[in-house]
């Protein structure tokens, strides 16, 4: 029977030299006529118009993750595409994404193993009574670090992929394009190719580090895709870039006894609440790490040593200034990966100069496709808010659930050595929205009832409620910088969600001693003008 | 120590029985990481009549066994029966504190210097089974 008049891509029949994998029971294709020799597989529109899988997520990562396992618990058959794609290193990983693989997992282990030598070297294990016979022989063995690192980012990957082989989803190890709005190609790590085609595709390709147009960047650079994997301890380490993810690697590799020296472009942690933000370098500087602001990286040189000579520009003094370290990290922005994915042929149009997705309820401007994750335009880069995005989008796909992601009050932390929570409004952007004088901001500086005894610097113990002035003074932003910032903060931020107000805090009781108890307390706000410097405890 | 290689349908899996802890750290002394790839099965102990105390772990060997005779490449895969039902229910019980095997439930399959492992139900899905002796 002769199907080529009912066939929307008539001329594809005729190509016959791909080759390609088989994908096995979840194929729905038509066979093709005796005329044909095929070693190819082809994927076609059938005619009653079903697809190969119900949804396609190109990239496994958090979000692409969640949304797939979310459409399968409605019936969906889904496919998950993932590739890593090496780093100029040479550094690759497995199923799961950045967060998993390079980002907010192997961070907070390093940020954990530097914290416990804190805890041994600040004098604070010895002035709590501990016995440390020779306490300079403590030193980190970073090969030792890495490898429990890696051994537990492994077992992630595995856990991940034995969850989709459970839940029946099929995952493919490939870099996926678009071949037309409903058929996307795989490109797996030998070169052959894979075709498959869905009724809805997920764009969840996440980002990667970009690098500075400079010499000697990309040859000789790392970035977050290879220090939690370094095979050799880092050394004196140059970290270009003072956002988060430059901030919380310069901090953990000081702590670690690295030498860290960060160059920042205009501001620390910029779009963050920069008096927060000051307090965090001011605590980083005072434990050690070398700040050099306003300057960018002019060049990289790699001596006869191995060392490195990084080679910077003071942007307002013009001056020049060089050093020699031994790695060198790029931590200067990531950029989504959208342009892999050949976009044009699916008819997407809707990207950012940036290359992002503008998506505002995750659907692009073609009805079948939407996106997830880091790669959208606007929203904050996140696990959990790629996670959240992800569910509620599968729901809405295949469950006919009207409920759409909030983006607002995201509660987030800086792991810095002393960590940095929020959860809303900057002081900086309530200003700008609601003007000086109807906002109220309460502040305190405090003491951690644990710092007393090994004499520990409180200077950048500190935390602030933006609040509207008028009564009952709904919460519009929460910041703390002291230890477990993270968990400080995230009960606040379901607070928030109720509609929290200053009344409310300060009607609320506090734990004590915790360094959460301190949001309880506030009752100096700036505009008084009084002391915010801690009085005694307990009053 | 009881170490019978056993011959069955498929000649590319090396069989191994266990019995108890001890013969167990003896077998993994002798590892060496250049070897084929060593898989453990930690099941309860059988009765005469080859049956397992334990109810998982019959659910689970004939699906195991299915899985294997399909494997068409060296592998050792080593079966140990970790003890009686008393045994194996104190918390003390070496399989569950000694770091090389953590058990947390019975059955559970590792792969030896490696991150693959099922545990409990996950052995009587031979999808998974399957995914232990993939390529990684």
């Amino acid at each position: 029977m002769d199907l080529t008049p009912l066939c929307s891509f008539p001329e594809d029949c005729n190509r016959l030299n791909r080759s390609s994998t088989r994908s096995d029971t979840n194929a729905r294709r038509l066979k093709p006529d005796s005329g044909l020799r095929t070693k190819t597989v082809k994927r076609v529109l059938s005619i009653d118009g079903t697809f190969d899988y119900d949804l396609a997520v190109i990239g496994g990562g958090s979000g692409g993750l969640a949304c797939a396992k979310e459409a399968v618990n409605h019936g969906a058959r889904v496919a998950v595409l993932d590739y890593v794609t090496p780093s100029p290193q040479g550094t690759k990983w497995g199923l799961g994404g950045t967060c998993v693989n390079v980002g907010c997992i192997p961070k907070k282990l390093m940020h954990q193993a530097a914290l416990l030598g804190e805890s041994i070297h600040h004098l604070e294990a010895v002035s709590y009574g501990w016995q440390i016979p020779d306490l300079d022989s403590i030193k980190i063995n970073w090969a030792n670090l890495t490898e429990s690192v890696q051994n537990h980012i492994k077992s992630v990957n595995w856990v991940t992929r034995v969850d989709l082989r459970d839940k029946k989803i099929e995952y493919i190890n490939g870099l996926g394009e678009f071949k037309d709005p409903h058929t996307i190609v795989a490109t797996l790590k030998n070169g052959s190719k894979k075709e498959l085609t869905a009724k809805h595709v997920v764009l969840a390709v996440g980002g990667r580090p970009n690098y500075p147009d400079i010499p000697g960047a990309i040859e000789y650079c790392i970035s977050s895709d290879d220090i939690f994997s370094l095979g050799h301890p880092p050394g004196k380490t140059l970290v270009v870039g003072a956002g988060y993810i430059g901030l919380e690697c310069a901090g953990f590799l000081n702590s670690l006894g690295f030498p860290a020296t960060v160059l920042v472009r205009s501001v620390p942690l910029r779009g963050f609440d920069q008096q927060m933000a000051s307090m965090i370098t001011n605590e980083m500087e005072q434990r050690g790490v070398n700040f050099e602001h306003k300057t960018i990286p002019l060049s990289i040189e790699k001596l006869e040593s191995g060392k490195l000579k990084a080679r910077w520009l003071n942007t307002q003094t013009q001056e020049q200034k060089e050093d020699v370290f031994d790695t060198v990290l790029m931590a200067t922005g990531r950029y989504a990966l959208t342009k892999a994915l050949n976009l044009d042929v699916a008819g997407v149009k809707c990207l950012s100069e940036t290359g992002k997705v503008i998506a505002d309820t995750e659907q692009t401007n073609v009805a079948h496709i939407y996106a997830v994750g880091d790669v959208l335009e606007g929203r904050p880069e996140l696990t959990p808010v790629a996670i959240h995005a992800g569910r509620l989008l599968a729901r809405r796909i295949f469950a006919d659930s009207p409920h759409q992601m909030d983006y607002e009050n995201v509660a987030t932390t800086v792991f810095t050595p002393l960590e940095y929570g929020c959860v809303g409004l900057s002081e900086e952007a309530a200003i700008q929205r609601f003007g000086t004088e109807n906002i109220e901001v309460y502040h305190q500086f405090y003491k951690p009832t644990e710092f007393f005894i090994p004499q520990r610097n409180i200077r950048n113990c500190y935390l602030k409620a933006v609040a509207m002035r008028a009564a009952p003074q709904k919460v519009l932003g929460l910041h703390f910088v002291g230890p477990v910032a993270g968990e400080v903060i995230q009960g606040f931020a379901a607070a928030i969600k109720c509609g929290l107000t200053m009344e409310h805090l300060m009607n609320t009781v506090g734990i004590h001693p915790t360094v959460a108890e301190e949001f309880t307390r506030l009752n100096i706000t700036k505009r008084s003008g009084k002391d915010p410097n801690p009085a005694s405890c307990c009053s | 120590m009881a170490v019978e290689p056993t011959t069955t349908a498929n000649a590319d899996v090396e069989y191994v029985q266990i019995e108890g802890f001890d013969n167990f750290s003896k077998y993994c002394a002798n590892l060496n990481s250049t070897g084929p790839p060593t898989y453990f099965y930690f099941s309860g102990k059988k009765d005469d009549n080859g049956h397992s105390w334990c109810p998982d772990c019959v659910q689970a060997e004939p699906v195991v066994k299915n899985v294997l005779n399909g494997i068409h490449k060296h592998v050792v895969f080593v079966f140990v029966d970790v003890g009686d039902r008393e045994y194996w229910k104190n918390p003390q019980c070496p399989f569950r504190t000694d770091t090389r095997t953590k058990l947390m439930v019975i059955p559970t399959i590792i792969k030896w210097n490696g991150v693959q492992r099922l545990e409990g139900s996950q052995c009587n899905k031979a999808q998974l089974i399957e995914m232990m002796f993939e390529d990684e």
